[in-house]
């Protein structure tokens, strides 16, 4: 601990020098890197219909990047065609109804109104939103009442603007990250189930076949039912993932339980192990990382299930939001609960994926 | 038997079938095993050896016959009969010392014990701490100590089947089972593990019963070998029998030499012909079976 703040300290101290000496080493960095990309786009030339062919680093970057790069493109050439006819368009937002939504849907707040006691509206001299906030600051800035950004962060209009409520993103993301919790809670549970069913045969016998039956019934299909059985609130949209995703996780659960040798079991019980030794010591350890992995790759199946639920009816949530703003075509909102969620779900894929690295390191083959 | 006072016998079969739907695997298998023995079994492909294991294991019932255990009857694998198979011994997701020392821990610890530990590991530091170095006793003795932090996967075949056998050997079983160990080795590995095992045996007079598939391997192993078959006249039984149970004369642990040497490859071929050869078929009458442990004595074959 105390060598590893050593080293950090030294190369803090060697930082500002070993930065001089990269940015002299610059023009010469990027002439070879220039030079190697040229090789390496000479190479792909040559052996592009070859099978078994290494690319290189940086056209593979290169390559990996086309597409994206020409969506990109087909989409701004569109934003500005349908602008040129009518500077209003809201289908295909430009870059700065874009940005604009970004900030609208991550900075509004949603001001709480207080009323006196004739039921009128007590006016206060608060800014009304967020741009109106950060006006207020620079201006501020300008006259000098504050003597530095930080101050001005602290004491300033923006952070009394954004302490009076929350985010409209906010807002949703909690109300839709409690649904997923929840149903992650009983998904987990049914990795237990999955564990009983393939180890105990009688268990297997109780529930294999309902729950083969119970995977193929399509969980939209009774999303109805849910909504009349458990009402308009929490319960049914949790009822819907868990029900769309809770079988195939028992069930990859099972198989992996089957798969594990029947010598592991004779091997337990040769050093003494009893049976539900065996099956929480000598089983679980063995499938739980595959599983996991499982219940990873199904979290855009939660994921689908959430938004699916709530759009029908809720009152907050992600995908609730979504279609709501459908209505009024605000493509300037939709794409950053798009991308807010897609990043999310990438995020709970990386965490999933670097909790399995480092806590199964047997894995590693 | 006169004079069998003082003989201890670990494993006793008798009478023993054993048959699938039907079919007869084994044929009255009869077959004591002393303490402090180390029998090898061999027969060609099929003739069931490892269902022969088994029963001794434990994982599988005799559909006829005893299999008894000190005078008990075997139900199901235990603590008492230690195992090594030719794959999956070992736990993958513990590493070298971990899995040496998982059967103390089963012992001594029990599933609550088990998360506590991890939850307040000052109460258990003694006896895990004692538990390492009981396991470190054993990886010594099979040469893998500089090896104990890794995991299965990044130890060669023949290590691999060391720490199977420390971690059978641990529990001090009455009878350590081996069924087929060295078959996924290659010829060197092989070799030095034959000697091996050869001198383990010889340090702790550990009873075991190995099982192959390979002729010189049993010869030049065991102290008693017993050669399982189903090329014999049968007149209408199908199913193996013990066709041979001869002692093997050299005193262990032996020199790979004498795999060369006349005597060796005589009780080879004989094996050969008796016992792996599906044109010689033989009376069961002509089988050679000399050990005085035998059980399976033809002759006596109408008073059972």
């Amino acid at each position: 601990m105390k060598l590893k703040l050593m080293d950090m300290v030294r190369w803090l101290k060697g930082f500002p020098r070993k930065t001089l000496e990269a940015i002299k080493r610059l023009p010469r960095f990027i002439a070879l890197e220039l030079a190697g990309l040229g090789k390496e786009f000479l190479e792909m030339i040559k052996n592009f219909y070859r099978l078994r062919t290494t690319p290189g680093k940086r056209i593979s970057l290169l390559l990996s990047l086309i597409i994206f790069l020409v969506c990109i493109k087909l989409y701004y050439n569109t934003a500005v065609e349908r602008h040129a006819e009518n500077p209003q368009d809201k289908l295909v937002p430009t870059g700065e109804q874009l940005w604009n939504g970004f900030k609208k849907t991550i900075f509004e707040v949603r001001v709480k109104e207080e009323y006196d006691a004739n039921g009128e509206i007590i006016i206060n001299d608060l800014p009304k939103t967020f741009q109106e906030a950060r006006m207020r600051d620079k201006q501020a800035f300008a006259d000098g009442k504050f003597r530095n950004k930080r101050e001005m962060w602290k004491n300033g209009a923006t952070r009394t603007y954004l302490k009076q409520g929350e985010s409209l993103l906010w807002q949703d993301t909690r109300a839709s990250g409690k649904r997923i919790l929840i149903a992650m809670v009983f998904i987990f549970a049914g990795i237990y189930a999955g564990l009983f069913m393939g180890a105990f045969p009688y268990a297997e016998k109780v529930l294999y076949r309902f729950v083969l039956f119970f995977d193929k019934i399509p969980a939209l299909a009774v999303l109805p039912i849910l909504f009349i059985i458990f009402g308009l609130g929490e319960t049914a949209k949790i009822a819907l993932i868990v029900i769309g995703v809770a079988p195939t996780v028992i069930l990859d659960t099972y198989l992996k339980v089957k798969e594990v040798h029947d010598e592991q079991l004779v091997k337990g019980l040769t050093l003494g192990a009893s049976q539900p030794e065996i099956v929480f010591r000598i089983i679980f350890p063995q499938i739980i990382p595959k599983v996991l992995d499982t219940v990873r790759l199904n979290f855009k199946a939660v994921i689908l299930f959430l938004i699916a639920g709530e759009a029908l009816a809720a009152e907050a949530g992600i995908g609730y939001r979504i279609f709501v703003v459908r209505r009024y075509m605000d493509m300037a909102t939709i794409f950053p609960y798009v991308v807010w969620i897609s990043m999310l779900a990438f995020m709970v894929d990386m965490a999933f994926r670097a909790w399995i690295k480092k806590q199964y390191q047997w894995l590693n083959k | 038997m006169e004079g069998s006072i003082d003989r201890k016998y670990v494993i006793e079969l008798s009478n023993s079938y054993q048959e699938y739907g039907g079919r007869v695997i084994l044929n009255d298998i009869s077959l004591r095993i002393r303490k402090g023995e180390f029998v090898t079994i061999v027969g060609p492909t099929g003739c069931g050896k490892s269902t022969l294991l088994r029963m001794v294991l434990g994982s599988e019932k005799p559909s006829q016959g005893i299999a008894a255990m000190e005078k008990n009857l075997i139900k199901r694998p235990d603590r008492r009969r230690g195992i090594v198979f030719q794959k999956y011994s070992l736990f993958d997701f513990m590493n070298v010392r971990d899995n040496v020392m998982f059967g103390l821990e089963l012992e001594q610890f029990n599933l609550a014990d088990n998360y506590l530990r991890k939850i307040f590991p000052f109460f258990y530091r003694t006896k895990v701490k004692k538990f390492r170095e009981e396991a470190d006793h054993f990886l010594e003795k099979v040469g893998l100590l500089e090896h104990a932090y890794k995991y299965p996967h990044q130890l060669s075949g023949g290590q691999r089947q060391r720490v199977a056998i420390a971690q059978a050997m641990i529990m001090r079983p009455q009878i350590l089972l081996m069924d087929e160990p060295l078959g996924a080795l290659d010829v060197g590995t092989r070799e030095a593990m034959q000697i091996f095992i050869q001198e383990l045996w010889g340090q702790t007079e550990q009873t075991i019963l190995f099982i192959t598939h390979d002729l010189e391997e049993a010869i030049f192993m065991g102290t008693r070998l017993i050669v399982l078959s189903h090329y014999y006249k049968n007149g209408g039984q199908d199913g193996s029998k013990i066709v041979q149970d001869i002692k093997i004369p050299w005193p262990q642990p032996r020199p790979t030499t004498i795999k060369h040497t006349r005597e060796f490859n005589d009780i080879m071929e004989g094996i050969r012909h008796t016992g792996l050869d599906p044109t010689q078929l033989h009376d069961i009458n002509e089988f050679n079976i000399q050990h005085e442990d035998a059980l399976c004595s033809v002759k006596k074959f109408g008073e059972y």
